[in-house]
């Protein structure tokens, strides 16, 4: 305790930092995310679970929830295999492939929505091509499945490269050494090292996806219990001035983005733990 | 012969790791790469082992050319300097690896694993992770991870090097023993000087990619064969003109000498020094406490020598003049070490 | 490093085919479909799209809560990874934590805290209404909702390489008797300079891409509270379709730019090190 209150003392501007983060942490952040709480806590529990428990809302969890899972788990593995190519192999066109892994961090998700709906749509590039065979992608849950892999794209991606890079080649010599092959390298010695990176990533899409908008509301075509997103719903509430319900629901996501963050976290630190010290 | 390099090459980039290194081990031996770094050491090992491939030149172990044969078949053990034991696996599992991947049995597994076990002495911490592990606990692990899949070959990348410096220590010799009554080839790399001389039966020293001289340590000391292995092993001063010294023969061409502690005897003016015509009067500039010895650095004329004095003799205080015997030095030309001793010394007949 | 880092040549270049599909797919062909669909009609059409007056204003108004969300982030970037990295104190976990918030929210529910706590039966409403100020559906609620949504991503880009660098420097600089700003300036900022407009250029592309949390404070009044996404949004709801993709297009140049500095940057940063 006696050093940390000497750092205070000897580095500058604790006072002013802590002041200034402390005021727009809770102007931005805090005060408006009370609103919320405050708000429910008008709405009374019974009123809470009514709007929550309605067969249209949990619909609409249910359709996020799946879909957002299979997008990120489909991330997962094509993450995996894009973060090992661009850290183990030379290709022509590496480089540009690396730089376009952040196409869906700045493109801006209305644009990213109306340029899958149109690709998938029957009349669409690729829709046309499937369409043959009777399988329509816009406008169904195919669609807002394709939509949120885009977008999480580059959690698996980044999460995973750093990791790969920084791997000790000597765990792969050793293996090597006493006879293994390259699959068992990979999946006994390399992949461990990075299962706690790759549920980071996942964690992390697929908390983007469960509150992705902009990029579903186009290609979902919003039909209720069958392609209406949660956030589709809130927005739905919003635009009939029904704050109420709106608000019921977003609890329910926000929760649930917490828990995501939540279990990421622990398996994080105790992925750390067994590293630092033995589990 | 067991293991043979012939004629290897090796080149990163523009730095040349390996130059024409040629050598041969027999089985059952355990020698020592020594050298500074990067003298090439390290590549030569990882060559043996398969983990680089030489530019040009023969790697045979066991009558076999193996330049083509990939790491993972040759039936080589490997320790690295960093242990590398894999952090998501027990001690245990480390240990079985090597076993698993060969598709041996589980109970056949078992058997070894705990024989491993009890040969490094580490019974109860089989289910530990490597990151409970000292160490020390960490590189025998790393040692009963390699021997598992019996190999005929044990190499060994500066196995200490991690370790602190008491604990090295007790892991030379243990380690030593145990090479020994397995009776395994075995070849490690270091830079420690002393670590070579303890544990190897024979020594190779490498610089700047080139094999200086291969034998048994006092060999090597007492005779060393190129100027490098003459300053490098052994703490010696170099002498730029040794001719200032006059009872020492010429030799054509060469000029530069080496001295080592012990071919140098320091007399207090007061005592008995029996070659007194054929001492060279000295200042003492730096007098240090070595633990077991004292060691005076000198100057004659203009050069520095190096000397040591038992603890027991009396006491040479800095500024002092002394007098300074040399029994014997090396001198160097181009290519050879040639070793004068003090003419002096055969004229014992001579007394004062 | 060969041996048994490279898999055999077979499996290497499945893989490479697999990503190179994938990412040609999923990201290089809509792309390429935005073009495409923007100049369907000609150049003609296309220019009148983007030169539309709409159009425009919607662009300003983007850049405007753009500027002000990366100023008013970077500034809070800046003090907050100071705080965090420099010091230790109880609950740092805690603001830590609380700082990333904003990462995790939909951006629905950005724009919904903001009409609750704005809107009109906000208990600050009276006082807005009095103050003549108007915040949700107005520019002011988009360019908050714009600082929410970006609000940590230059602190998030800061803190691990200031948490890498440590306090020694700083400290040292203390003693010596550096004021707070000078050992900033000379001590702390060349440490991460890289992180820093990379932090920047990630905040820029995620306000002006923002949707969401800005379609819900919009009134989505045409040429008033309309940023180039919700203009986007308009003008495909209302079938013109070439027209949103023409201003869509701007949107995409606009990212690709933002990618290559982005590389630009990190190429630099990594050479650095």
């Amino acid at each position: 305790m006696n050093k940390n209150q000497k750092n205070k003392r000897v580095i500058p501007g604790f006072g002013i930092s802590m002041g200034v983060t402390l005021t727009m942490l809770g102007l931005i952040v805090l005060i408006p995310l009370a609103s919320l709480v405050v708000y429910m806590a008008q709405m009374g529990i019974g009123e809470i679970i009514q709007t929550i428990t309605r067969e249209r809302v949990l619909a609409s969890f249910r359709v996020s929830f799946m879909t957002a899972f299979i997008a990120s788990a489909i991330n997962a593995v094509m993450g995996l295999i894009l973060a090992w190519v661009l850290v183990r192999y030379e290709f022509p066109g590496k480089r540009i492939l690396d730089g376009m892994i952040e196409l869906p961090f700045a493109l801006p998700t209305a644009v990213a929505g109306i340029a899958l709906t149109s690709l998938t749509s029957d009349q669409g590039w690729i829709g046309s091509f499937f369409s043959k065979f009777g399988i329509k992608i816009a406008y169904t849950r195919i669609g807002i499945t394709i939509a949120l892999i885009f977008i999480g794209i580059p959690f698996v991606v980044r999460s995973v490269q750093p990791v790969l890079e920084k791997l000790d080649a000597s765990y792969e010599e050793a293996a090597g050494a006493l006879g293994a092959g390259p699959f068992t390298i990979f999946w006994r010695v390399i992949f461990p090292e990075l299962s706690s990176a790759l549920f980071t990533g996942f964690g992390l899409a697929f908390g983007r996806c469960l509150g992705e908008y902009g990029s579903v509301v186009f290609i979902a075509g919003n039909k209720p219990y069958y392609t209406e997103i949660t956030p589709l719903i809130i927005m739905s509430k919003l635009q009939e001035y029904d704050y109420a319900s709106a608000a019921a629901i977003a609890l329910v996501m926000l929760l649930a983005a917490f828990l995501v963050l939540f279990l990421i976290n622990m398996i994080q630190a105790r992925n750390t733990k067994i590293i630092l010290t033995g589990g | 012969m067991y293991v043979e390099l012939k004629n290897i090459n090796k080149t990163f980039g523009d730095y040349k790791a390996s130059d024409a290194v040629t050598f041969g081990i027999k089985k059952g031996k355990l020698v020592g790469l020594l050298g500074p770094s990067g003298s090439g050491k390290t590549t030569i090992l990882r060559m043996i082992a398969g983990l680089e491939e030489p530019d040009e030149g023969e790697i045979i172990i066991d009558g076999k050319v193996v330049n083509h044969i990939p790491a993972s078949k040759r039936g080589i053990g490997f320790v690295f300097q960093n242990y590398a034991l894999f952090r998501y696996m027990t001690v245990y599992e480390n240990i079985a690896f090597g076993l698993r991947v060969q598709k041996a049995n589980k109970k056949a597994i078992d058997v070894r694993v705990k024989e491993l076990v009890a040969l490094i002495g580490l019974e109860g911490l089989e289910k530990r992770y490597p990151s409970q592990l000292s160490g020390g606990q960490k590189q025998r692990v790393a040692f009963a991870r390699a021997l598992a899949p019996n190999p005929h070959l044990l190499l060994l990348d500066e196995p200490f090097a991690a370790i602190d410096a008491k604990v090295r220590q007790e892991l030379r010799s243990w380690l030593k023993d145990m090479i020994e009554r397995l009776g395994i080839t075995s070849i490690f790399v270091t830079h420690d000087q002393e670590e070579a001389i303890e544990v190897a039966d024979e020594i190779i020293i490498t610089n700047k990619g080139r094999i200086e001289q291969m034998g048994t340590p006092i060999k090597i000391y007492q005779n060393p064969k190129t100027s490098f292995v003459a300053s490098f092993f052994g703490r010696a001063s170099r002498i730029e003109n040794y001719h200032g010294f006059q009872c020492f023969d010429q030799v054509a061409g060469a000029k530069q000498a080496f001295i080592r502690p012990e071919f140098v005897r320091v007399t207090k003016k007061s005592e008995v020094q029996k070659y007194k015509s054929s001492v060279s009067e000295g200042i003492v500039e730096q007098v240090s406490f070595r633990g077991d010895n004292t060691e005076l650095r000198i100057r004659v004329d203009d050069m520095a020598v190096i000397a040591k004095r038992r603890l027991e003799e009396e006491i040479v205080e800095v500024g002092e003049k002394v007098d300074v015997f040399l029994y014997r030095i090396f001198v160097v030309d181009e290519e050879k070490v040639y070793l004068l001793e003090n003419k002096s010394l055969k004229d014992d007949s001579v007394f004062i | 490093m060969n041996g048994n880092r490279t898999a055999s040549g077979a499996v290497k270049w499945v893989l490479i085919w697999i990503s190179v599909s994938f990412i040609g797919l999923m990201l290089l062909v809509p792309l390429c479909l935005v073009i495409t669909e923007s100049l369907r009609d000609g150049w003609k059409t296309y220019l009148q799209a983007v030169a539309d007056e709409y159009t425009v204003k919607a662009f300003l108004l983007t850049l405007q809560a753009t500027v002000t969300a990366v100023l008013l982030n970077t500034v809070f970037g800046l003090f907050a990874s100071w705080l965090i990295t420099k010091f230790h104190f109880k609950g740092k976990k805690l603001l830590t934590t609380m700082i990333d918030i904003p990462v995790t929210v939909s951006p629905i529910i950005a724009g919904l805290i903001y009409v609750l706590t704005f809107g009109r039966q906000s208990f600050l409403y009276p006082y807005l209404q009095a103050a003549g100020i108007q915040i949700v559906f107005a520019v002011p609620g988009i360019v908050l909702a714009t600082i929410f949504v970006t609000f940590p991503f230059i602190s998030r880009e800061l803190i691990p390489v200031l948490e890498a660098q440590g306090t020694d420097e700083e400290e040292a600089a203390a003693l010596m008797g550096a004021g707070g700003f000078t050992i900033f300036r000379r001590v702390t900022f060349p440490h991460m300079k890289w992180a820093f407009l990379y932090g920047i250029t990630l905040c820029t592309a995620r306000a002006m891409g923002e949707f969401g949390a800005v379609s819900v404070l919009s009134g989505h009044l045409r040429g008033k509270t309309n940023t180039l996404p919700l203009h986007v949004e308009i003008l495909y709801n209302e079938f013109k379709y070439v027209p949103s993709f023409a201003v869509a297009s701007v949107l995409v140049i606009m990212a690709v730019v933002i990618l290559i500095i982005r590389s630009i940057v990190e190429y630099k940063g990594k050479k650095r090190v």
